[in-house]
């Protein structure tokens, strides 16, 4: 599984990342500031699932494609 | 309209709302030269712009923050023409050619159906979220607002127009902004909110202050307008320091800040004084355009830079990333231009403050609002 650390990346260029990332393993894990609720509900209109969780310091959210 | 605004209603309603922004500020500079728009401005302005993107913007968060779907889609898709065509009809009432009663009572079923579908998605909330109380609040007075003018008008209340006014400003539009302020500010500026506590205890003081400012209004008393201003004006200034000392936070991130929250941050600015000018200065228009034009234009410009880019993106190019070349989120809009139209609005929105200003603030305002509406709408054609 793919581990993406988006943290210091604009907030614009996070997204077709993470798309990319997933299409190309098909699940990652991505380490970010703030729970990303917009991605997370968009990739579930497209069939992706994920769990995530805050470890005090950082949200870490595994993402795969059902 | 490109099909993928057609597919998006929230796309829809928020770029049916910069119509409206761009007509009713248009409208606004003919009232600075003498010729007599205001009912209809503010109408299209607070109704139609701010309305409209509010609704599409809700229909896009609610779901997203608390971690379910949108729930009555088809009732949803009605809200969209009955609101608009509520808007619409508002106007031509106000130019003697429809009944009030008619046209309140379209915009009034609209909303009706709006309301249904927030609540009810809300009813397969999964996911806490600070904005909940905020837009339960703020659907609750915008309801409220537009009935107490229906019934205002037929005669069967006694009718202050300050309630009204307030009601659906201070109310609806104002309760929201805090809600979504909450949520997006934090998420955009990479950082953790503050304090969420505070952020609680600041619905309650909405939820205490506003009941007594309206009861001051509708029974002509001066003690109960000031004790809820007075409260009104503690939230906001609890919002914007709680925001601005997240802003201030240790980040977690280099990120460089996003336009978003540059505008955000004037927004609140320009909040707190106009607050605090509806408490200290009698100046209505000083009052209102400080909020109206200050901290709520200046926050949904913010977050529709956030919105549209994003939404337009998953949309349109999500599914074709990886088999053909796709732009980038950040190369849908221009960015030197959103940083040029920062500058411009929050100068327009000072020049419009002062009255030997006025004129040139307005003509400022609306060439910001036009280049805003065009780089919104080539985001679709990038």
């Amino acid at each position: 599984m793919e581990i993406i650390d988006v943290r210091g990346l604009p907030h614009p260029e996070r997204p077709p990342l993470i798309m990319q990332k997933l299409k190309e393993h098909g699940e990652v894990e991505i380490i970010v500031e703030v729970e990303p609720r917009p991605l997370m509900s968009m990739l579930k209109q497209q069939g992706y699932s994920f769990d995530s969780k805050y470890d005090g310091e950082k949200w870490i959210v595994r993402i795969w494609k059902d | 309209m490109p099909s993928t605004v057609w597919r998006s209603l929230p796309l829809r309603f928020i770029y049916l709302g910069l119509a409206y922004l761009v007509i009713s500020s248009f409208l606004g500079i003919l009232g600075l030269f003498g010729y007599y728009f205001k009912p209809v401005h503010s109408h299209l302005m607070l109704a139609g712009f701010v309305s409209m993107t509010i609704i599409g913007s809700m229909y896009q968060l609610v779901p997203t923050v608390t971690g379910t779907e949108l729930r009555l889609r088809g009732i949803a898709e009605v809200s969209f023409y009955l609101t608009n065509l509520g808007v619409l009809m508002l106007a031509a009432s106000f130019r003697g050619l429809i009944p009030f009663y008619i046209s309140g009572s379209v915009y009034v079923l609209g909303i009706l159906a709006f309301a249904a579908v927030v609540l009810v998605t809300l009813t397969d909330m999964k996911l806490r979220s600070v904005a909940v109380p905020f837009f339960v609040l703020a659907v609750i007075l915008y309801l409220a607002g537009t009935v107490y003018g229906i019934l205002g008008l037929a005669g069967k209340v006694d009718f202050r127009i300050a309630v009204h006014n307030h009601l659906l400003t201070a109310g609806w539009i104002g309760v929201t902004t805090f809600g979504g302020l909450y949520e997006l500010f934090p998420m955009l500026a990479l950082r953790k909110l503050k304090s969420v506590k505070l952020a609680y205890f600041t619905f309650i003081l909405l939820l205490i202050s506003l009941p007594l400012m309206l009861y001051g209004f509708q029974k002509s008393s001066d003690v109960f307008v000031t004790l809820g201003g007075a409260g009104y004006a503690l939230a906001f200034i609890l919002l914007s320091s709680n925001l601005l000392l997240t802003l201030a936070g240790k980040s977690e991130t280099p990120a460089p800040l996003d336009i978003s929250v540059k505008f955000f941050v004037p927004a609140l600015l320009f909040g707190i004084t106009g607050v605090l000018a509806g408490l200290l200065y009698s100046d209505k228009f000083i009052h209102a355009h400080l909020m109206l034009v200050g901290w709520i234009t200046l926050t949904v410009m913010g977050a529709e830079y956030h919105i549209i880019p994003m939404i337009t993106w998953m949309e349109k190019y999500s599914e074709r990333l990886g088999i053909e070349d796709v732009p980038m989120i950040g190369d849908l809009f221009n960015m030197k231009l959103a940083e040029i139209l920062l500058v411009m609005s929050v100068l327009g929105t000072t020049l419009l403050l002062i009255p030997v200003t006025r004129v040139a603030g307005g003509i400022l305002l609306f060439g910001t609002f036009l280049a805003f509406t065009w780089d919104m709408i080539m985001v679709q054609r990038r």
